[in-house]
């Protein structure tokens, strides 16, 4: 559709006041958080003298945290700087699909592990270098892929690629620095450089939309 | 909706065309109320770019030809404007889409 000699693509034009709600950078501070705690559990280093519950319980602390960045940011920070709006039914299919997807890889997931509690695949014989980087890649990067192409949030596949890549990283890593070197290349740094890039968007989503008072 | 020059395969004429709908600023407002089911006026002035006068404006335009329904609301204390385009908005956006596509092929 043309006006003016300007042209206005509303498919383009729809995804663009779409994607202006993950100029924030909340996600990624989310994400970068999330993959952050799984790094410094893995380690072991700074909590090896922990027992299984209070792990349990600073985890879901952590977690908690998480999501209560992403959520009061979004309610306090981005809606009352970008505006309110709804969008229409075909979002709403794409999240549904995104709910069913999600929930199959959560089964096959839970399959999986099943399968290996009872002995049934044992991973230990199995060559583990390549066996973490299928896994990756079959239960981060897949699923962090599909939530990206859903949610039209490029950088998640960025962040997938890279999560999915940790499990493998930590493998190939370990024989040349050892632990728990290994998994903070392979995770801790990685979290910190997401969590950086979702801090930069955030202070330029801030500055460029300002608060208004009034309407 | 298709009118008797898109049947006839003709081109139809500039005259016909909505007068309310294409001058741009409003043809780029009603765009954005077309691709999503409602928005406040904060969202489309961040959207469009337009200053707060230029958008009042051409909201009350808009609403003046039944094109948009204003609703007004308080949100936590804040006044909210809710806006949405009507039937009537949305079958002469899809009916100037149409003829702007014939147009312009």
């Amino acid at each position: 559709m043309m006006n003016n000699g300007n042209e206005i693509n509303l498919k383009e034009l729809e995804k663009k006041a779409y994607r202006s709600f993950f100029q924030d950078g909340l996600w990624d501070i989310f994400i970068g958080i999330l993959i952050l705690n799984l790094g410094i559990l893995m380690s072991d280093t700074f909590i090896s003298n922990l027992e299984e519950l209070s792990l349990l319980i600073i985890t879901s602390v952590w977690n908690l945290i998480a999501f209560f960045i992403l959520y009061f940011g979004k309610k306090f920070l981005t809606i009352p700087r970008l505006g309110y709006v709804k969008f229409g039914p075909k979002r709403k299919r794409r999240r549904t699909y995104l709910k069913v997807i999600l929930l199959i890889n959560c089964l096959i997931g839970i399959i999986f592990f099943i399968i290996q509690l009872g002995g049934f695949l044992p991973l230990a014989e199995i060559n583990m270098i390549l066996t973490s980087l299928i896994l990756g890649f079959l239960f981060i990067t897949i699923p962090f892929s599909v939530l990206a192409y859903i949610l039209d949030f490029m950088r998640l596949f960025f962040y997938g690629f890279v999560f999915g890549l940790g499990f493998f990283l930590t493998e190939i890593l370990y024989p040349l620095f050892g632990h728990p070197l290994d998994t903070l290349f392979a995770f801790i740094v990685p979290s910190v450089i997401i969590i950086t890039i979702g801090c930069y968007y955030l202070l330029i989503f801030l500055h460029k939309y300002p608060r208004l008072e009034k309407e | 909706m298709v009118n008797k020059d898109e049947m006839n395969g003709e081109v139809p004429s500039l005259d016909k065309l909505d007068k309310i709908i294409h001058q741009p600023n409003r043809l780029l407002i009603m765009s954005y109320l077309y691709v999503v089911e409602k928005a406040d006026m904060l969202f489309l002035k961040n959207q469009t770019g337009l200053t707060w006068g230029n958008l009042s404006s051409h909201v009350s335009k808009l609403e003046e030809a039944e094109l948009l329904e204003i609703e007004k609301k308080f949100v936590k204390k804040t006044p909210k404007t809710i806006l949405h385009l009507t039937i009537k908005g949305r079958e002469a956006f899809e009916e100037y889409k149409n003829k702007m596509n014939q147009l312009l092929g």
